[in-house]
């Protein structure tokens, strides 16, 4: 579904991600770890199309109906409307815009590109509402302004609903799991779980082996200084919960 | 502040010199009127939204106002007052009195006498550079009285429909606050009329325990110019909420005092949305004299192609205004490089128990805007990303007005961004 090859990225005349190469089929569940600042939120905003980020060389491909496209050419709102999404590490708040209203607007936005019928108005509330549901979210939430004055957990698990209604097919979550509490976590991997089918993908970066005992990834890479250094399988993320990304430094010697 | 060019800082300092004020105001309107590019000569640094058809929508004379029936459908008991090139007639019901200035001077309506003592002290006070000497020979405007409370609002449409050559039109208003009330005020221009310079001041005055919500809407054209002054007093625990929505008029000054008692609240909010060359600034002296008062100021701007803005909030807080509370925020959203804004903010504290706060913040949308970012990232394109988050923007500045209020603001909103929409569909349709 998604292939990245040799991609280099910089802000500001500094190289923050190098040579960094990563294949994503679909049904496949990956995970991004590494130290503060390594470059795993610059890669999830360079997918979703962040212009802050030079973009120096390499490519990404992005397969959508077997066929091959060049999501770094791509417009930001068109490559959500392609079943791209990224869910922020810190959302932000829109106070003044419904969240209700915001997700209807999305929705359709996607629905019209993929040639799909709008839903009512109606059905959509009660398909958001049933969503929420799910999730076992507050119903609250979808009357409230655009995480206006959300608790930080709060605010993942708008993004988390998003994801759920919007449905995409590649689907990345930028630290979903940080700063939240066990039973938030769970309720976060109940989402995730309940997402992931034969045709969807996602890359999950994160800090934290809890979620991923709930979730079980297929591939865990560890990302330094802007590079994949090490991938392995689910026991990589125990091995780094026990004794930290130290280890992988120095043994590597890059890819 | 980002790159504010030195003759706005020249005009700005014109507020600190009375005297040199009309002289130096007037020229720079001359200037303003004057220069030949006025309309046309739109930078286009934000290529695909072009805001300014919001801005020139027509307002249709003959169908009085916006969305009138609407109004009145929603605020039952109000009325329409029209000053069609600044004159009115008297008018009076058991709630409310319209008194106009010839009825008033000729003697054929008398007020009480605390009114006419507040209104001949108000002449005399001198107090007002430009108002003043136009007025005391030849006041127009109106005297408006509140008996009785009314639940919805009084309104008032300042028509200018003259196509008469460059003109000045000079008002003076006093709106006494007996029992509670609200007043919309609108202007209203003609694109295709010859520059107007209106200048309007209004001295509100509050008594004990009564409140008042006034909205302005200001829905003139590139080439008028106005100059709009508000005092209000505010007796013991009397409340005053003042809103400016105001739309692209050319140059534009608003000045707001209130001054304030016991345990009273004042609330200015002003929004304006501005393009081409247009100029604003916002002006508010906020006097607390009594004690436990509480003032908020709230004012965004948003602006595009060049315009520019300019806010200066004054609080003054006396030796007798112990344990008073003031907030002051000033929100600009620059949506061109070549748009720029200044805030001013300046606290005079007398006592030691006060909470005071003050903050502003400008933001640029024609960079990486992350609100933008976020929308589109939800495959929301750029056109309706940018409504939303104007619509979420403006509304946030009424959002603690009373219900019927926002919805109304919000319907007036909706209807501009609406037009807009229409016209860029217009726009498509030509190309093809
Ligand atoms: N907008 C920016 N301006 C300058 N430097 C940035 C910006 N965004 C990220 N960086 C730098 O890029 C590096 C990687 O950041 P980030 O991708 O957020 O790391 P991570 O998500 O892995 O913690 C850091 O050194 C950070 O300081
Ligand atoms: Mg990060």
């Amino acid at each position: 579904m998604l292939k990245i090859q040799n991609l280099k990225v910089q802000i500001e005349k500094e190289r923050i991600l190098d040579h960094l190469n990563l294949n994503i089929k679909s049904g496949e569940v990956h995970v991004l770890m590494g130290p503060n600042g390594s470059g795993k939120s610059t890669l999830a905003k360079v997918l979703a199309g962040d212009s802050q980020y030079e973009i120096l060389e390499g490519q990404v491909l992005y397969e959508v109906h077997f066929k091959e496209k060049d999501l770094l050419s791509m417009d930001i709102s068109q490559r959500a409307q392609e079943g791209v999404f990224m869910a922020f590490q810190y959302p932000i708040e829109i106070p003044g815009l419904n969240n209700l209203e915001f997700l209807k607007t999305a929705f359709n936005s996607i629905c019209k590109h993929q040639g799909v019928d709008v839903m009512k108005e109606e059905d959509f509330n009660n398909f958001a509402l049933n969503k929420a549901k799910e999730l076992g979210v507050d119903e609250e939430f979808l009357k409230r302004d655009l995480n206006a004055g959300f608790s930080g957990g709060e605010k993942k698990q708008n993004e988390i609903l998003q994801m759920m209604i919007l449905s995409p097919r590649l689907c990345i979550l930028d630290e979903s799991d940080s700063g939240l509490d066990v039973d938030s976590i769970k309720k976060i991997a109940k989402g995730i779980n309940r997402f992931i089918n034969k045709d969807r993908s996602v890359l999950l970066i994160t800090h934290y082996h809890k979620l991923l005992e709930l979730i079980r990834p297929d591939f865990v890479h560890v990302i330094i200084d802007g590079r994949i250094r090490k991938t392995g399988n689910f026991s990589l993320s125990e091995k780094i919960e026990a004794e930290g990304y130290d280890w992988i430094s120095k043994t590597s010697q890059g890819l | 502040m980002i790159g504010f060019p030195k003759q706005v800082k020249d005009f700005k300092s014109h507020f600190y010199k009375n005297k040199a004020w009309e002289k130096s105001f007037n020229k720079k309107r001359e200037a303003y009127l004057n220069s030949s590019q006025l309309i046309e000569d739109k930078t286009k640094d934000w290529r695909f939204f072009p805001f300014h058809k919001i801005l020139s929508s027509e307002f249709d004379f003959n169908s009085k106002c916006i969305e009138i029936e609407n109004l009145k459908a929603q605020l039952k008991d109000s009325i329409v007052i029209q000053i069609k090139n600044g004159d009115i007639v008297s008018y009076e019901n058991e709630k409310f009195q319209v008194v106009s200035w010839t009825d008033f001077l000729e003697g054929k309506k008398q007020l009480p006498s605390s009114f006419t003592d507040k209104i001949f002290k108000s002449f005399n006070q001198q107090r007002n550079h430009l108002s003043c000497l136009n007025h005391i020979f030849y006041p127009r405007g109106f005297i408006l009285i509140f008996k009785k409370a009314i639940r919805s609002a009084v309104e008032i449409h300042y028509l200018q429909d003259s196509l008469a050559s460059k003109q000045a039109l000079n008002l003076r208003n006093f709106i006494f606050i007996e029992k509670s009330a609200r007043v919309l005020e609108f202007f209203h221009t003609r694109k295709s009329q010859k520059p107007l310079f209106l200048n309007i001041q209004t001295d509100c005055f509050l008594k004990e325990k009564t409140s008042l919500e006034y909205f302005a809407f200001d829905n003139m054209k590139e080439q008028d110019t106005i100059v709009h002054q508000m005092f209000s007093y505010l007796k013991k625990e009397s409340k005053a909420s003042f809103l400016n929505l105001s739309l692209n008029v050319g140059l534009s000054r608003w000045f707001k005092y209130v001054e304030q008692e016991e345990k009273s609240e004042s609330k200015l909010r002003g929004l304006s949305l501005m393009s081409g060359k247009s100029h604003t600034d916002h002006k508010t002296t906020v006097k607390h004299k009594g004690l436990r008062g509480q003032s908020e100021q709230f004012f965004k701007s948003f602006l595009f192609d060049s315009a520019r803005y300019v806010f200066q909030g004054l609080i003054s807080i006396e030796k007798t205004a112990d344990e008073s509370e003031t907030k002051q925020l000033n929100k600009n959203y620059l949506f061109s490089s070549k748009s720029s804004a200044l805030s001013f903010p300046e606290l005079d504290v007398c006592p030691a128990n006060v909470k005071a706060e003050h903050g502003s913040t400008t933001s640029s949308f024609f960079e990486r805007n992350p609100l933008l970012f976020y929308l589109k990232s939800r495959g929301i394109d750029s056109f309706l990303s940018f409504h939303l988050v104007l619509l979420s923007l403006l509304k946030e500045t009424f959002s603690d007005c009373s219900k019927d209020m926002q919805s109304l603001i919000h319907k007036y909103l909706e209807r501009q961004l609406a037009l807009l929409e229409e016209s860029l569909n217009q726009d498509k349709k030509n190309e093809k």
